[in-house]
């Protein structure tokens, strides 16, 4: 049986090729799907819950409280500009961080 | 290979490319041979098949866990893919027309011929199990890790693809 055995390892192991293919991960590469990495997708939450955050405090009353600013007023358009300006500098970062994997 | 792990959590955590792309350097051969061997002789669809595998491991690689190997995991992903491709073609077509013609439209000489003869007298299962001991030097509790089965039920699948080839190789020149 042992000496059956070592005839079935030889046949096998003479037909086993080594089908190198540089070619091959190239195609393979170039097929990819998109896909995030993690820590990807986690910065690109982060960014927009911290864009909603700043918005949420600068349009939540916050500012107008400690600075004493009034909505009707000059100054309340430039809290509203300034949170609409957060908004997208934060999908801006996602965005670039979105496409950061791809390079 | 010696920076793996390095590779595998730059591919999970960024979704590098670059970094797959070394370890489909590392694992195309053995992945499109275990290929060439379940489908013996058609090199463009073991090319396809690997192919596949690859793209699976890419978008489930966040699946993986280091408790086993990397190559342990891609063979079952391989293995799975061929289950799947046998299971298409076994709707539209006879399996055994196929691998017949595999084997006869295979460019090698005699070598190929014989191996493939040898591995088509085998059932998909112990093929798998026979590729993976004898070519690939995966260990029984490796290959059960694979094709999802109990250790027990490997040992008997080997046990019987070598009575299989033992009949074979004593009716052959490879016993003179």
């Amino acid at each position: 049986m042992v000496k059956e055995e070592k005839k079935i390892k030889e046949l096998l192991l003479a037909g086993r090729r080594e089908p190198a293919d540089d070619s091959f991960t190239e195609k393979v590469l170039s097929s990819l799907p998109r896909r995030r990495g993690i820590l990807v997708t986690v910065v690109i939450l982060l960014c927009f819950w911290a864009g909603a955050a700043v918005c949420f405090l600068l349009l939540g009353g916050l500012p107008f409280t400690e600075w004493d600013l009034q909505p009707e007023t000059a100054s309340g358009a430039a809290v509203i500009s300034s949170a609409l300006m957060a908004m997208i500098m934060a999908g801006t970062l996602a965005y670039a961080l979105y496409q950061a994997e791809n390079i | 290979m010696k920076n793996e792990k390095v590779l595998i959590s730059r591919v999970v955590l960024l979704g590098d490319r670059e970094a797959f792309g070394r370890l489909v350097d590392a694992y195309q051969s053995p992945v499109r041979r275990f290929f060439l061997n379940m489908a013996p002789g058609d090199e463009e669809l073991a090319k396809d098949l690997a192919q596949e595998t690859f793209i699976k491991a890419w978008l489930k690689i966040g699946s993986f866990r280091s408790m086993s190997r990397f190559s342990t995991w891609l063979f079952r992903i391989a293995y799975n893919t061929f289950y799947d491709y046998r299971r298409t073609l076994k709707d539209s077509t006879d399996i055994d027309d196929v691998v017949s013609r595999m084997a006869v439209s295979s460019k090698d000489a005699d070598l190929a011929m014989d191996i493939s003869s040898a591995l088509e007298i085998l059932k998909v299962d112990e093929r798998a199990a026979m590729i993976l001991f004898y070519m690939e030097d995966q260990p029984v509790k490796k290959i059960a890790a694979i094709m999802g089965c109990p250790e027990g039920t490997v040992k008997s699948l080997l046990s019987r693809g070598r009575a299989k080839l033992s009949d074979l190789l004593r009716d052959s020149h490879y016993n003179k």
